[in-house]
């Protein structure tokens, strides 16, 4: 019966591995996809936008992918796992060794930002999760009009530009990523004054949310515990 | 003997006479000449008012150092004597030299500050700046895109200089560098103006001298290769007139077909009324005011035949405009569009000052 038992959990390990390894399979594919299908070039001045493409699109095959899990600690291995299948992918992008000196800071970012987007969807459905990602990616192209109409007010032009995870990413990569081609011709903010964030803040903003939860969830089970002990002694 | 001296003497008189007439003609009028002197002073008022304490407008290096240049080049003839108000801008500028010898307070307007900055400078005449200057030099020789960043030059950027960050080339920023190296007496044989030739040519809609497969033959020039921000590749007045002032700056003369070609698209699209194919004609027209008397101040023919055969003395046209468009306060402002930077009072002014000494100088 134990030996059954044994085999049966064996059984059920080996299919959770499978599954693992089959969303982590998944996760690249889509990383791949949207690098394959999103026509750039390969030239050195598009290196920053590819790799932001390819960031996000991980980030977004972590929310599409990745198991629902019920504390945010548990997400982390997930998230690890999004930067080992981002460096696989960059050890083959041509352009990286480009930037190679701005890699670290940028995986850091996306590291802190994997947590954050994770953190939401202990409250908000994983996949309305990937489509604020990607609507607020896109915003500096959605409020350029605006931002154009209002003469371009300073602290709305920092809250957009802001706003997008595409910045956070830019400023780890030092790179300026509205002026290159496509963002120049499809975001009016591109052709007005703008001003990025430094890379403290950035990591503070972010990191702002999955600290809050990790406290929260620590409290949350604290006083179980001190319960457990008192009625134990 | 006598006949034939009193022949010689004749004539003299009457070349003379001629191009004294021809020198009038092409002249900004007397009446319009003051007028223009008071519309710059009352810019330069608006500029001195409105001066940071630390002695910048809008906290920027590149405003700053435009708004220096309008100062220095006017016909009041300021220069550092004249008080703080001229040292502080410079002080400023020098406050941001960094160590790789740009001249910014940031990293996304590399090129464009540090190419004011030193073409600010250089109008100061003072000799101190050497060394800065020397250093902005180098900064802007190694941002032109060419094998050492990867790229050969059948490449549609090489040659080309972008806002200084990784980002692609344009027409506007090497216009820019071009004007701060010529400025500060670049090497007429040093390699970046001969890749420059490559990279300017690359913009222009001349299929004889443009070797991109999207390339027309109006003669105009468009924002990048293969982009205008205005529709597709399409030339635009902006970017027309800093093609001609870049093909001048890089040693292109009034001969070569190239030039002969964007002189043509200008003339046969003369307007101040707008920027000619831009969007709605409003967007960058403040930076069309300044490049086209520039350009044509650098090209030197004061009198423009456009496509109709109307001969306009471009000096007086632009003055008559920019005094038109002028606020009760002395600056100007694009209230239609604040592309490209042209909702702020400070640049525009700028901007304007020296589209107005460009065409005050004779």
């Amino acid at each position: 019966m134990v030996h059954t038992n044994l085999i049966r959990e064996s059984n059920a390990g080996r299919s959770l591995q499978m599954l693992a390894v089959l969303r982590l399979m998944l996760m690249l594919a889509v990383i791949v996809a949207v690098r394959m299908l999103v026509p750039i070039d390969n030239s050195p001045a598009q290196a920053p936008l590819s790799i932001l493409l390819e960031s996000s699109a991980a980030i977004v095959a972590l929310l599409l992918f990745a198991p629902e899990q019920r504390t945010l600690l548990a997400y982390v291995p997930w998230c690890v796992a999004v930067i080992a299948l981002l460096l696989l992918v960059y050890a083959i992008d041509p352009r990286v060794p480009l930037l190679m000196g701005r890699i670290g800071p940028l995986l850091l970012v996306v590291l802190t930002m994997a947590l954050t987007v994770a953190a939401l969807t202990l409250y908000l459905a994983p996949k309305s999760v990937a489509s604020l990602f990607i609507f607020l990616a896109l915003a500096p192209v959605w409020a350029g009009p605006v931002l154009e109409a209002l003469n371009n007010p300073a602290w709305l032009n920092r809250l957009v530009v802001g706003a997008s995870p595409l910045t956070a990413m830019a400023v780890a990569l030092d790179a300026d990523y509205l002026r290159s081609p496509w963002f120049y011709e499809h975001s009016a903010i591109a052709s007005m004054r703008y001003v990025y964030p430094d890379m403290t803040t950035v990591l503070a903003v972010l990191a702002l949310l999955p600290v809050s939860v990790l406290l929260h969830q620590y409290n949350k089970q604290q006083p179980k515990r001190e319960l457990t002990g008192d009625v134990s002694s | 003997m006598r006949t034939g001296k009193l022949r010689v003497w004749l004539l003299c008189i009457l070349l003379a006479g001629g191009n004294a007439a021809a020198a009038e003609e092409a002249s900004m009028d007397a009446e319009l000449r003051e007028k223009a002197q008071r519309a710059v002073d009352s810019g330069l008022h608006y500029l001195r008012n409105n001066q940071a304490d630390n002695g910048s407008w809008s906290e920027s290096v590149g405003i700053t150092a435009l708004g220096l240049r309008a100062f220095l080049e006017s016909h009041r003839g300021y220069g550092e004597r004249d008080g703080a108000f001229i040292t502080r801008p410079i002080n400023y500028l020098l406050e941001h030299v960094n160590s790789d010898g740009s001249i910014s307070e940031t990293n996304q307007n590399r090129n464009y500050n540090t190419a004011v900055s030193l073409t600010a400078l250089a109008a100061t005449g003072n000799d101190k700046y050497a060394e800065v200057i020397e250093n902005g030099q180098k900064f802007l020789l190694g941002l032109q895109i060419d094998e050492g960043d990867g790229y050969e030059s059948d490449h549609a950027y090489y040659g080309g200089i972008g806002y200084g960050g990784d980002e692609r080339p344009d027409l506007s920023n090497i216009h820019m560098a071009l004007e701060g190296l010529k400025a500060t007496a670049t090497d007429p044989d040093d390699p970046v103006w001969d890749k420059a030739l490559m990279f300017v040519s690359r913009s222009q809609n001349r299929s004889e001298s443009n070797d991109q497969e999207w390339a027309a033959d109006d003669g105009g020039f468009t924002y990048m290769p293969g982009y205008s921000p205005h529709k597709g590749t399409a030339s635009y007045g902006g970017m027309t007139a800093a093609g001609l002032l870049s093909l001048l700056f890089a040693g292109a003369d009034k001969d070569d077909p190239r030039v002969v070609a964007a002189y043509d698209w200008i003339r046969n699209n003369y307007t101040l009324d707008e920027n000619p194919g831009a969007t709605d004609g409003i967007q960058g027209l403040y930076y069309y005011y300044n490049v086209f008397a520039k350009s044509l101040s650098a090209y030197d023919a004061p009198l423009m035949v456009d496509g109709n055969g109307v001969a306009h003395n471009w000096r007086n046209d632009i003055a008559s405009k920019l005094i038109s468009l002028q606020n009760k306060d002395g600056s100007w402002v694009n209230p239609d569009s604040p592309r490209w930077w042209e909702g702020n009072a400070m640049l525009v002014t700028a901007w304007s000052v020296i589209a107005l000494n460009s065409a005050l100088k004779q």
